[in-house]
């Protein structure tokens, strides 16, 4: 046996700590994979499973210290990628249309447009979208999200720039809604 | 930060807040990966048998090799049925709708009933909120964005028209109140951002669901009207969610948001004229007054208030524990540290109270009851 690899005995506590992996972060791998999918729960879940089973499979526990977790997220963001040249092949699902809204903020109204945000972000580019979600809702710099998308930093940026001009584009720019309409800031009765 | 950056951080955040995988996530990936050992055994056998005795690896194939592991699913199972079951429950316990009344019912287990004159509709622009029912007393009109606007413009002047939607996820459930008793219209406020008009508006959660109901009377409406409008809403059956999921389950996974504390707090900054500047994630509650911003959040009271540097104020004692100010109340410590909600644009900075603005939550947070 080379001095590289584990004992056969290890392979039960290899599972015992992937799976204790899969417990404590899968909340997280999900809804990352859900931003990653454009919303959709179904293949939010196929993608986290790719991804888990072929972490599993490749036994990132055994050859990497610490956590596994960048590799799952590398392999989910790629498995994204790959996936939407799948569905490319279906066609793209146009957005609705949705108006700015009269003058006082209800929660209705709030969640429209957050939901108008959210479908926006769902057709955009598959690597445009993961630059986003790295970037703003796993708050990674540039750098990081750009290694871990084997890309380089000016790639990252331009990719975030281009889709959040898209995203201005099919959601409007916020800075001209009515002050006050987040949740919780207006008038509701 | 650009406004589009900080809107999209929050969407995405409120957007997973509540999402989760799979329970039998682990069970799913075993089969998956035993799944994936037949498929290479299945391969490896029909490659040997290729070479060694140069038989079609298909005639293999065919003879079942190439099926799944007995037991092994879907890698993207349906919705399980016994939670739609459960959801619908059975139609033979609930009530008959009133005489001369009709029930409108939604395939999922909910349903209304309204005079068998009245006419519903569900259909809707909107995706999320769920627009679930849109009644009126004269015919219902499709179409509108977030608001019933057709079925409005339409509205008879002795009319009324109302709208039940249900938000499939909330960043902000401690402004749901729990169901109990009898529904009421609600104050009439607005015009509301959706409807352009004044509306009657209520939210409650029920079953760990939460839902909004928007009520409008034409101007020549008779008051009867409004006890019948308030009768149809009472009628509203809601299939509750496993109670795992419901609110109480979350505050007990630590979501503080959903705990009734949550809901406390919204009432002490309402009866202190602080605004409610939304949550960060769920475990506070932004508050701000003037240009300063900061959260709020309770945790159970374990003797006194922690810190030091404690004084009172109007006759209660609030101690400084970092940058944070902390005091006891109804068996509870509400903590207060300077935070900026992202809803917040220049000049509001993070920013403990002023004492005037202090004074007014304490004397708020010893007035307002705990649930």
């Amino acid at each position: 046996m080379g001095p590289g690899r584990p004992a056969a005995a290890d392979a039960g506590d290899t599972g015992d700590a992937f799976e204790e992996f899969v417990r404590g972060r899968s909340t997280h791998l999900f809804q990352l994979a859900l931003l990653l999918a454009g919303q959709n729960q179904a293949d939010a879940e196929d993608l986290l499973q790719v991804a888990l089973e072929r972490a599993w499979r490749r036994g990132a526990m055994r050859y990497r210290e610490g956590s596994p977790e960048p590799y799952v997220r590398r392999i989910l963001v790629n498995a994204s990628i790959d996936r939407w040249r799948w569905l490319r092949r279906r066609g793209e699902e146009p957005l609705q249309d949705a108006g700015p809204g009269p003058p006082v903020a209800d929660p209705a109204g709030a969640v429209a447009r957050r939901d108008l945000l959210m479908r926006s972000l769902a057709v955009l580019p598959p690597r445009q979208r993961a630059v986003l979600v790295l970037r703003y809702w796993e708050d990674h710099s540039e750098a990081e999200v750009a290694a871990m998308m084997g890309c380089s930093v000016g790639t990252v940026k331009s990719q975030a720039s281009r889709g959040l001009a898209r995203l201005r584009q099919l959601a409007g720019d916020p800075a001209a809604e009515p002050a006050g309409r987040a949740e919780g800031g207006g008038s509701r009765d | 930060m650009t406004d589009l950056e900080t809107e999209l951080r929050e969407a995405m955040r409120a957007t997973t807040a509540s999402a989760r995988p799979p329970g039998d996530l682990m069970e799913q990936l075993r089969r998956r990966r035993r799944r994936h050992r037949t498929r290479r055994v299945t391969i490896s056998a029909a490659a040997a048998a290729v070479m060694v005795a140069a038989v079609p690896a298909s005639l293999i194939l065919l003879g079942g090799g190439g099926r799944p592991a007995a037991g092994a699913g879907s890698a993207t199972p349906s919705a399980p049925a016994s939670a739609t079951q459960a959801r619908q429950g059975s139609q033979s316990e609930q009530p008959p709708p009133p005489r001369g009344w009709s029930r409108h019912r939604d395939g999922a287990g909910d349903y209304i009933d309204t005079p068998a004159a009245w006419h519903s509709s569900s259909r809707a622009a909107l995706v999320e909120p769920d627009v679930r029912w849109v009644i009126g007393t004269g015919p219902v009109r499709s179409g509108g964005g977030c608001a019933p606007t057709a079925a409005l413009r339409q509205m008879p002047a002795d009319g009324a028209l109302f709208q039940v939607i249900e938000y499939g996820s909330t960043t902000s459930p401690y402004d749901f109140r729990p169901r109990r008793g009898r529904l009421g219209l609600g104050p009439v406020g607005g015009p509301m951002e959706c409807w352009g008009v004044k509306t009657h508006l209520i939210m409650f959660q029920d079953g760990g669901r939460y839902f909004q109901v928007q009520t409008v009377f034409g101007a020549k409406a008779p008051s009867w009207l409004h006890a019948e409008v308030t009768r149809s809403l009472n009628t509203l059956h809601i299939a509750p969610l496993p109670a795992g999921e419901q609110t109480a389950a979350l505050c007990q996974v630590g979501q503080w948001t959903y705990c009734p504390q949550a809901a406390w707090v919204n009432q002490v900054l309402r009866q202190a004229h602080v605004i409610n500047l939304g949550n960060q994630v769920t475990r506070a509650i932004f508050g701000g007054t003037g240009q300063r911003s900061f959260a709020l959040w309770t945790t159970p009271r374990d003797g006194g208030p922690p810190g030091s540097r404690c004084h009172s104020v109007s006759g209660t004692k609030v101690c400084r524990a970092g940058n944070r100010l902390v005091w006891s109340v109804h068996g509870l410590l509400l903590w207060l540290q300077p935070a900026l909600s992202p809803y917040s644009t220049p000049p509001i900075r993070p920013g403990l109270p002023t004492s005037r603005a202090l004074r007014r939550l304490v004397k708020a947070a010893r007035a307002v009851r705990t649930r």
